[in-house]
């Protein structure tokens, strides 16, 4: 274990944007490997799935052959790779309603490389110096703290890189015009720190501003959440950009996409639009009949990878998510950038059961 | 209250009215000539259809609508006559067929329709093809002189769902005809009927193929590729989510016969598979991946096969503790056993269709002797697994959309 702790932390500290992706690929293959061994050893459900499913213990040559595990399965069952009395924390997703949330066990170890991960990634954008902080949310999100929604557990991670967290929402996702006012007389004049759900940016923030004049060129925006509900709206990232900087000045804009069963993984929007994983993450895309590697210009499923989590078995995921890369080691950031499409479309149920339900739901 | 008429003819019209006219309508007797002129009519425009070439399910229909299907089957109604009963139409029959198989609304209605009752059949308000197809089929047909009386004993409707139409119907209506699931049983069953009304409910099933192992490691070539395309329409039209689709596939025999069967059928099925161009959709395809992955935490899986995008199976070394659960688009469990009857342990309520091949008569009814109505509710050849038939889920169905009025004297 601590070999491996040594190995994690290695990679954790590595040029976060900096190794060309075949270097890269061979240090994140040989943590994924002895990641795979370790949960193997420790999580007799994940042993058993690699078992029967897996190709039981074999060596793993390539990123492409570590196994993943689909991401719903936290929905349903409990993957951990600890004792019961060494976690920490217990995340769980927002989820949408009537769906079971993912749960995802931390262990003080994970946790740490979480925070560190994070605090790697932000910085590059925001300097090492914790700014002011906007928070496009209402403080009632952190009330329990034993049991964090994803949005709570988003914000409360974003917190530890900000200072002085000014909540900006009320309880009924109104704009609180007069904190918004007192915080941009106080800290306006010098770079602070937004940060805000993507959809929240926009339909509470933004939708509040239009026409008011508030001035946030001094302002980082970080943001992330999905694109499923803008979507609808007709809104993409670069009309995101467009016309949050023509209303309120606001330039510097990072969207970044992470999930909850892969916390402190996120991939940063770089300043061409894409996202790129860090030294200690990344992707593959695949094919979503075949499921076999696909070649970066081609969509397909995202499998995310990350050198993170001992605690539970979520090195491999295989998502619910479209993307493709786009291209690899170009640009100021090395590795490959992606672009997230979005969620795979639900099909329509078909056959004689349940319709009811699924016609509810839909 | 209002509602979206599809037929006999689109239009908004009010439901009382609808139903005012259903209720009012001259009873039909069962099987009277010009509901079988009708049925002919829709049969031959069906089977010549370009559409059927393209839904394959509407050709089954076809054939099952031909004129000497329902003669025959009148025939078999006649024999079941007695002198001191005469069968009558149950009267105004609520049919709530399940929205996405899309062809079961039309037999349900037929073998009501064939029993001389009036139909209201509720159909999802979010459309398809097929189904629009069919409407239109009927609607045109229904238009021509000599069918008023036919036409006055049907209205499909469209509607999400609405209690209070469901509520309004039912009260009015002599039997209720529900489609699961087993959500949708529960759902409908909380919105009363008239006192003296009765559901005739189709819960979720399962089903399973039995095959005769040793017939199949010895099949030759041409009889192996009928196979396959026998299993392929049993598992594949309703992205394999068909209550009786199967999901389970049984060898019969012994392990070694099981393991050289196997090797012939699953790529002689994966090969047709990818010569129709099956793709099912991509969240079917996570979702039956992740569905593998829960089926092996909480199963008995212990090994699984690929043959191509569309065909995983799932290697049992039991059937104790396989829960009956799917994803559809093309997944089998795959057992061995030794003879047919030791399913009899496995087999509950839930199991609806046994569909086989390569194994006796007698082996089948020995099955269905030892369950004794436990479950399985119909045996039927491979190939067959989705045709509608009169008896269905346990039951007679000519004899439910009937009245038997006893004259004793």
């Amino acid at each position: 274990m601590s070999d491996l702790a040594t190995q994690l932390d290695d990679l954790l500290e590595a040029p976060l944007y900096g190794l060309p992706q075949a270097d890269k690929a061979v240090r994140l293959t040989r943590a994924l490997a002895a990641l795979t061994a370790h949960h193997r050893a420790a999580c007799p459900a994940y042993r058993r799935l690699t078992d029967v499913l897996g190709g039981g213990a074999r060596p793993l040559a390539t990123l492409a052959e570590v196994p993943w595990i689909p991401v719903g399965l936290w929905k349903s069952h409990r993957l951990i790779s600890i004792a019961d009395d060494a976690i920490s924390t217990t995340l769980t997703s927002s989820g949408t309603t009537g769906q079971a949330p993912s749960r995802i066990y931390l262990d003080k170890d994970t946790a740490r490389r979480q925070s560190r991960a994070l605090a790697r990634i932000m910085t590059h954008v925001l300097g090492p110096k914790r700014l002011p902080m906007l928070v496009v949310d209402t403080r009632g999100l952190l009330q329990d703290r034993h049991a964090f929604s994803a949005r709570g557990a988003g914000v409360l991670g974003m917190m530890t890189f900000g200072a002085q967290p000014t909540f900006v929402l009320d309880e009924h996702m109104q704009l609180d015009r007069a904190a918004l006012d007192g915080f941009l007389a106080k800290h306006g004049g010098t770079p602070f720190l937004i940060f805000g759900f993507t959809f929240m940016v926009w339909a509470y923030l933004y939708g509040a501003i239009v026409g008011a004049g508030v001035d946030l060129s001094n302002g980082i925006l970080i943001h992330s959440g999905g694109w499923k509900q803008l979507v609808e709206r007709a809104v993409d990232n670069p009309t995101f950009k467009q016309r949050l900087g023509a209303e309120t000045g606001l330039r510097r804009i990072y969207n970044f996409y992470g999930m909850v069963e892969q916390v402190g993984s996120v991939y940063l929007e770089g300043d061409d639009g894409l996202l790129y994983p860090p030294a200690f993450a990344d992707v593959i895309i695949r094919d979503p009949m075949t499921f076999a590697e696909v070649p970066p210009g081609t969509a397909g499923v995202v499998q995310a990878v990350s050198a993170l989590p001992t605690s539970y078995p979520g090195h491999s995921v295989l998502t619910d998510d479209l993307g493709v890369i786009e291209h690899v080691d170009q640009g100021d950031r090395l590795g490959k950038a992606i672009r997230i499409i979005g969620r795979v479309p639900r099909a329509e149920l078909r056959g004689c059961s349940d319709t009811h339900a699924a016609e509810a739901d839909a | 209250m209002n509602v979206v008429m599809r037929v006999p003819a689109r239009g908004v019209q009010s439901l009382a009215a609808i139903l005012d006219g259903l209720i009012g309508a001259p009873r039909g007797e069962p099987f009277s000539e010009d509901i079988l002129e009708l049925c002919h009519e829709f049969a031959t425009r069906l089977l010549n259809d370009p559409v059927s070439r393209v839904h394959p399910e509407l050709m089954t229909l076809g054939f099952f609508m031909r004129k000497t299907e329902l003669v025959r089957m009148k025939r078999e109604f006649e024999t079941t006559a007695r002198p001191d009963v005469l069968r009558v139409p149950q009267g105004l029959v609520f049919h709530l067929p399940p929205a996405n198989v899309d062809t079961i609304f039309m037999y349900s209605w037929l073998l009501s329709v064939l029993a001389g009752n009036a139909n209201v059949v509720r159909l999802s308000s979010r459309g398809s093809p097929v189904v629009d197809h069919l409407c239109d089929v009927l609607s045109d047909l229904l238009a021509r002189p000599g069918l008023e009386s036919v036409r006055d004993r049907v209205a499909m409707i469209e509607y999400g769902h609405d209690d209070a139409i469901t509520g309004a119907i039912s009260a009015r209506a002599a039997l209720r005809v529900i489609w699961g699931g087993d959500a949708t049983v529960d759902a409908i069953r909380r919105v009363p009927l008239a006192p003296s009304g009765r559901d005739l409910a189709f819960a979720d099933r399962w089903s399973l193929v039995a095959l005769g192992a040793k017939t199949i490691a010895w099949l030759e070539e041409t009889a192996l590729a009928t196979l396959a395309e026998q299993l392929y329409n049993d598992l594949y039209w309703f992205d394999q989510l068909g209550c009786s689709s199967p999901r389970l596939a049984v060898w019969v025999g012994d392990a070694e016969s099981a393991a050289l069967a196997r090797e012939r059928l699953w790529p002689a099925l994966a090969a047709v598979v990818a010569r129709r161009g099956y793709r099912p959709e991509v969240s079917t395809r996570l979702g039956r991946e992740l569905f593998i992955y829960r089926a092996v935490l909480d199963g008995p899986v212990v090994s699984r096969t690929d043959y191509g995008p569309a065909l995983a199976v799932l290697r049992v070394d039991r059937l104790e503790g396989l829960r009956r659960e799917h994803p559809g688009g093309g997944l089998l469990f795959e057992a061995v056993a030794p003879s047919l009857v030791s399913l009899e342990r496995w087999v509950d309520r839930k199991d609806q269709t046994l569909t086989y091949v390569g194994l006796p008569r007698h082996e089948l009814v020995g099955l269905a002797e030892r369950l004794a109505g436990r479950g399985i509710d119909r045996i039927v050849p491979v190939g067959q697994a989705l045709s509608m038939a009169r008896f269905w889920d346990g039951l007679d169905l000519t004899a439910q959309f009937v009245r038997h009025v006893h004259i004793v004297g």
